[in-house]
């Protein structure tokens, strides 16, 4: 029992999903829980999602997009280590509705990894509104990078997570896995156990120079 | 003799409570009743225990020591598992004979009490067990509440002590008094007197004292008690909650699925055993120096928390290279770092909880009369949330989980309400769609379940966890629903009318509507617009609130609503909401009012309701029974050191102990029957969802007590190997060990 207690707790990498309401933030959130041979871990619910990438554990903040709570979201983004910033790419106003939560991820560490994703891009062939090209170039105001991804099919939705990973971990973190998929790579930690020494042992093929503490 | 002068009168002369506070023997007895707080003790009044030995029987004070149902207060054990429930009307106890056969059972009740709540026995309805067991009532006078080891105790003051078959004591209880439960006992009672020799007077006196009337109508009520709950759920559902019943039943049965795979589990008794170890002497002595050193001179608030962590960290690391801890897995170490952070957070709570004093009680009671407000007007769709999601019980479940975080003193414990209080929503929301839920549907219920539960203190919790909780667990899912509660408290405190679906003109009317039926006073102006609003300023494009770290934000914005009157409105929909289900019936508390919570021992007038001052009379919703309150200023008599102070008690500690006892304020107030017996019956045991969580936790209570004991025992050994006396740590019974 103790060890899943120490097992749930440690959290390598905060990753705080940002989006107005309506965009898909939950369903790409549901996806990326779901869609893997690696159960997820949360045992609450939904909206707090717990993922082991290559060793390193995620944890995944889902935000309430709704308008009357966005400036609660400064709570949510608070030592974050990575910033998913959703739009839709059927909604042109979407991606502009994101500058409101700029400055809410002042809050979150220095050096957040934003990744900008384009959420629906199942839809994008008949709908699309908001062009790749205005889309990075957004991506490049906000010093993010850019996806679009598609929670229906399931399309670049690891990618975000890959990006994520090698953004913050570095490359040398993924290596463990040729292909890079990681949903055919399980973590080699034992799932019962994690601490942070276990982490690393675990994570050695990969990043045994990462410092820890 | 007045009610008052009753209670004052048992409390100044009972046999039972003096030989309670002063006999060395008795220590771990009041060690249990110190620590564990669901535990009561049943005191026989003063002439009925004339007749019986001095000192009294062991096994006479382990049955008046009971521990309390968590899921159902009315229902009790006894220390020798003696399985026992206050009848309907609340004017009786009821213990049910034979107490364990089942070796199995006296198995699991050595292992952990509170298991035999589990029991079916508990779950049957009186009528029915009379046919099973024998039934044996004793006549409830009053419920108050004594002083012992620095901590309030609940009493219920008993007409006579409980007898059992074969206790030694039966034979000198020979006024009236032990009559049966129910109609129906009577035949099983009488049928089998002389089996049960030692009972013969008793049972003669059950006939001379039977009244059918009275006890048929208990049982009756029996049934529909949440003691009897898992059967009404399998019948049709009362019309009380009857269009919701099914969907709370079933959230809770989920729920308790959920709650065995609870990420928090912690073997608190494990670690107390690594960390009395005589070989671990130098971390005990560590940890006892810091708690000392912090409780004589506690750190200013801002530091608090660094001191804290600074000194979890420093012990951990001496943990590491300590033989005890070295060898043991990674899962291990963190259960000891767990348990550490628990026993020092406890030890340390009376200093570390509301360390701003009246201005953080006031802080609380301030957002507490702002929700008291805006929960007489907000209704769930002024949240968007849908109505297929206003499953009410459900609601008033997740409430009542909430509001447990102030009966815990760990962080870490007082995390697991909230965490359960999430559960119980992600049930909900399970129930009311078909796609899995997310923040965007989990917050405005979390908000509207914190409106409903409109729990004491929360500034203060939240502050406390925040401040004391371990970084880790506070980034990992703990951390993101305690995030969500802070979330939906600062929007309850600064939301405006925009954020509500109303205009200004309905808000302000809304507000100034709330707090107008008070009786006793005149209305307060409610309305706190004008007040800087945070969340307006994090919208704007330079905002200072999202980077203010988040329990000086919370402080801040605490400030806007100072004005709001302490005075409650009256309106509040429903008592049942702050019934606390892990306490027992005489609580200090009345839903609805804003009492004292129990870990405001030292700063306990600042949230005095003002009507709870005092004696006073209550009758339940029969009428047929009087619960005292006792006026809590006068005559606490039993003002033994704190367990925490100690023997050698300096005297900056002192005001510990005696700050709960003659500044306090109306800690003696019970609550109103009727009100508690309605919210047992609206809410089908709510306790069921997270029961196991609740039972290790307990059991984590009890075992500090035993280890605690066990740890004094090891520390004196060791001091007499000559090394440096020092101060007792954990003393109950200080002066009862150190002189043996």
């Amino acid at each position: 029992m103790a060890a899943a207690a120490a097992a749930s707790k440690h959290v390598d990498l905060k990753i705080v999903f940002l989006g107005a309401s309506g965009v898909g933030k939950t369903s790409l959130v549901q996806r990326y829980a779901n869609d893997t041979f690696e159960p997820t871990q949360s045992t609450i619910g939904a909206a707090f999602t717990l993922k082991t990438w290559h060793g390193r554990r995620f944890g995944v903040w889902d935000t309430a997009g709704q308008e009357r709570y966005k400036s609660l979201s400064a709570f949510y983004c608070r030592g974050a280590g990575a910033a998913i910033l959703v739009y839709d790419v059927t909604k042109a106003d979407s991606l502009h509705a994101l500058d409101a939560y700029m400055d809410l991820l002042a809050s979150a560490k220095d050096g957040c990894f934003k990744v900008l994703v384009g959420s629906k891009l199942d839809l994008a062939p008949d709908a699309r509104e908001v062009t790749l090209d205005a889309a990075r170039e957004y991506a490049t105001s906000i010093d993010a990078l850019h996806i679009e991804a598609s929670a229906k099919t399931g399309d670049n939705v690891m990618d975000i997570f890959n990006h994520i990973g090698v953004g913050v971990f570095g490359f040398d973190a993924m290596t463990a896995s040729a292909n890079g998929s990681p949903a055919s790579t399980p973590t080699p930690t034992a799932s019962t156990s994690t601490v942070r020494l276990d982490d690393d042992s675990a994570a050695k093929s990969g990043s045994d120079k990462k410092k820890c503490c | 003799m007045s009610v008052s002068k009753f209670v004052e009168h048992e409390k100044s002369t009972n046999r039972f409570l003096r030989e309670l506070a002063t006999s060395p023997r008795l220590g771990d007895v009041v060690e249990v009743l110190a620590t564990d707080r669901a535990t009561m003790l049943i005191v026989p009044q003063g002439v009925s225990l004339e007749p019986l030995p001095t000192p009294l029987p062991v096994q006479f004070i382990q049955s008046h020591v009971v521990y309390l149902n968590p899921a159902n207060p009315s229902q009790f054990v006894s220390l020798n598992g003696l399985p026992g429930s206050l009848n309907a009307s609340y004017s009786e106890l009821l213990t049910f004979t034979p107490p364990l056969s089942d070796p199995d059972a006296v198995e699991a009740f050595a292992t952990d009490p509170r298991s035999v709540f589990a029991w079916p026995l508990y779950e049957t309805p009186l009528e029915v067990l009379a046919d099973q067991t024998e039934i044996l009532s004793v006549q409830l006078l009053r419920i108050a509440s004594v002083v012992l080891a620095g901590r309030e105790i609940d009493i219920y003051i008993t007409a006579h002590p409980l007898v059992f078959d074969g206790c030694s004591w039966a034979k000198h209880v020979v006024a009236p008094g032990v009559v049966a439960g129910a109609p129906d006992v009577r035949t099983s009672a009488v049928s089998s007197p002389r089996t049960h020799s030692a009972l013969a007077t008793s049972v003669a006196n059950f006939l001379r004292d039977f009244r059918p009337h009275k006890l048929a109508a208990a049982a009756l009520k029996t049934r529909s008690t949440p003691a009897s709950a898992s059967v009404a759920a399998a019948s049709p559902p009362s019309p009380d909650h009857d269009p919701l019943s099914a969907a709370g039943t079933e959230s809770a049965s989920a729920s308790s699925a959920l709650g065995s795979s609870t990420p928090t589990s912690l073997d608190f008794q494990a670690f107390l055993a690594q960390l009395q170890h005589p070989s671990a002497f130098e971390v005990f002595n560590t940890v006892k120096a810091f708690v000392g050193n912090f409780r004589r001179a506690p750190p200013p608030p801002r530091l608090m928390s660094e001191t804290v962590r600074s000194f979890l960290e420093s012990t951990a690391s001496l943990m590491v290279a300590h033989p005890m801890w070295s060898e043991t897995s990674p899962a291990e170490f963190a259960n000891a770092r767990e348990g550490l952070e628990k026993y020092v957070m406890t030890k340390l709570y009376a200093k570390a909880f509301r360390p701003g004093g009246d201005t953080d009680a006031e802080r609380d009671a301030a957002l507490a009369a702002h929700i008291k407000a805006l929960a007489t007007f907000l209704r769930p769709h002024h949240l968007d949330i849908k109505p297929e999601l206003c499953n009410e019980s459900a609601i008033k479940l997740a409430a009542n989980e909430l509001a447990k975080m102030s009966h815990y003193k760990a962080p870490r414990d007082k995390l697991v309400c909230v965490l359960n209080c999430c559960k119980v929503i992600f049930n909900i929301l399970a129930h009311g769609s078909s796609t899995p839920a997310g923040a965007d549907e989990f917050l405005p219920l979390l908000i509207y379940v914190v409106l409903r539960a409109n729990a004491r203190a929360m500034h203060s919790n939240c502050d406390y966890i925040s401040r004391f909780r371990s970084p880790v667990a506070l980034n990992g899912e703990s951390g993101y629903y305690f995030t969500n509660l802070v979330s939906a408290i600062t929007f309850l405190e600064n939301c405006k009318p925009s954020q509500l679906n109303m205009t200004a003109e309905e808000f302000d009317a809304a507000m100034a509507a709330a707090p107008a039926p008070s009786p006793s006073s005149a209305p307060r102006s409610p309305p706190r617009r004008q007040l800087p609003d945070p969340l307006s300023a994090a919208n704007s494009p330079a905002p200072d609130t999202p980077s203010v770290p988040l329990v000086t934000s919370l402080i801040d914005m605490g400030d806007a609503a100072d004005d709001a009157s302490a005075h409650p409105p009256p309106l509040i929909p429903s008592s049942p909401l702050s019934v606390p289900w892990a306490r027992p019936p005489p609580l200090d508390l009345q839903p609805g009012d804003n009492p004292p919570p129990a870990e405001t021992d030292a700063h306990p007038q600042a949230e005095a309701a003002p009507s709870a001052k005092g004696p006073r009379l209550r009758t339940d919703d029969e009428g047929n029974i009087i619960f005292a309150v006792d006026s809590p200023r006068t005559n606490k008599l039993f003002d033994m050191p704190s367990p925490t102070a100690g023997a050698t008690a300096s005297p900056a500690i002192a005001p510990t102990s005696t700050a709960t006892s003659p500044s306090a304020t109306p800690l003696g107030v019970t609550s109103p029957p009727g009100e508690l017996r309605a919210a047992l019956l609206a809410v089908a045991s709510p306790d069921e969802l997270t029961l196991a969580d609740v039972r290790s936790l307990w059991a984590d209570h009890r075992a500090l007590a035993a280890e605690n004991r066990r740890l004094k025992a090891a520390l004196l050994e060791a001091q007499l190997r000559a090394i440096q006396p020092r101060e007792e740590l954990a003393p109950a019974s200080d002066s009862g060990s150190a002189s043996s």
